[in-house]
């Protein structure tokens, strides 16, 4: 690995080898035992990701998760029922295969107690009355 | 003994009206999320702040998040990012016109890690983050404090992966320039 390779390297990952690739971790290691410059490179992208670390950290708080919870409880903006795509492919599914058993049930009290002509005349009916309900 | 519920079953259970489970995966990333907001505004309050607001979104858009689109966390963060740069642009211009002073960032909170490593140091580097733009700032702070990869920052940021890895180099050689010496 050279120079430019493992700046590249640590300007992307950080001064913390666990996150290189793990195909490039030996040959950084190389570098870093043996050329001085990427050591003190390496030595001050650490400082620097320390800065970040410093920075960005907080004392625990319980409290502060609490209130959110309680301030949740609270949320009258929640809406009831979300729409997604998803669901809405669901629900028409539901609805048709509701509508299509209906259909189906009505059709045999219907074969019980219709004579053979009214009930073909119906199923015309039905088909025409309704396009596109199945 | 009971597997350990995932984010997906939680956030499923939430958005079902699940308290329990909110507050479950509230205590289970606050502190990433603080962590986040505070290294990219400086400042414990605003990053107190943008955690609730943050997770109040949760709540309100649980039933929105269709599992499988995107972790958890990416989702989760996404979010910050967002309200952490929206915030971030309402701060600029209330000091733009006179509200606030540009100094009251770095100094409004007692972050005992200041006393300990000396002020010297410690804010001229808080400095140095403090004057990275803003994405720069979210790149590396969710990086390093979020301790993601540069894929997941991406999806975070809603950027390509070369986008993000241009972002960490340009902060990085930034801060190490301000670090160096």
């Amino acid at each position: 690995m050279n120079r430019e390779k493992f700046q590249q390297l640590l300007d992307l990952h950080g001064a913390d080898l666990g996150r290189w690739p793990q195909a490039e971790r030996t040959a950084a290691e190389t570098v870093l035992a043996d050329d001085p410059e990427m050591q003190s490179l390496f030595e001050t992208t650490r400082r620097a990701d320390k800065t970040v670390r410093v920075a960005s950290r907080v004392p625990s708080s319980g409290a502060l998760a609490a209130q959110i919870v309680a301030s949740a409880s609270r949320d009258g903006e929640r809406p009831a029922f979300v729409v997604t795509p998803v669901r809405t492919v669901l629900a028409l599914a539901g609805s048709v295969g509701i509508a299509g058993a209906g259909y189906a049930a009505a059709a045999s009290l219907a074969a019980f107690v219709i004579p053979g002509a009214a009930l073909d005349a119906l199923s015309v009916f039905a088909a025409g009355g309704f396009p596109g309900a199945f | 003994l009971s597997r350990e519920e995932t984010d997906d079953d939680l956030l499923r259970a939430a958005a079902s009206g699940s308290e329990r489970a909110f507050g479950l995966l509230v205590a289970r990333h606050i502190d990433r999320v603080r962590s986040i907001a505070k290294g990219f505004t400086g400042n414990l309050a605003d990053a107190d702040d943008i955690a609730q607001e943050v997770f109040l979104t949760v709540w309100r858009k649980a039933a929105s998040w269709e599992p499988g689109a995107a972790r958890f966390t990416t989702w989760v963060y996404r979010i910050t990012a967002n309200k952490c740069i929206d915030r971030h642009r309402r701060m600029r211009l209330r000091r733009w016109i006179g509200l606030e002073a540009v100094e009251s960032v770095l100094a409004s909170d007692d972050d005992p890690e200041r006393t300990i490593a000396g002020r010297g140091a410690l804010e001229i580097a808080m400095r140095a983050m403090a004057n990275l733009p803003d994405r720069q700032r979210m790149a590396i702070v969710l990086s390093v404090a979020g301790e993601q990869s540069n894929a997941e920052i991406a999806e975070a940021m809603g950027l390509s992966v070369g986008a993000v890895e241009q972002l960490l180099v340009r902060a990085r050689r930034a801060l190490r320039n301000e670090t160096e010496g």
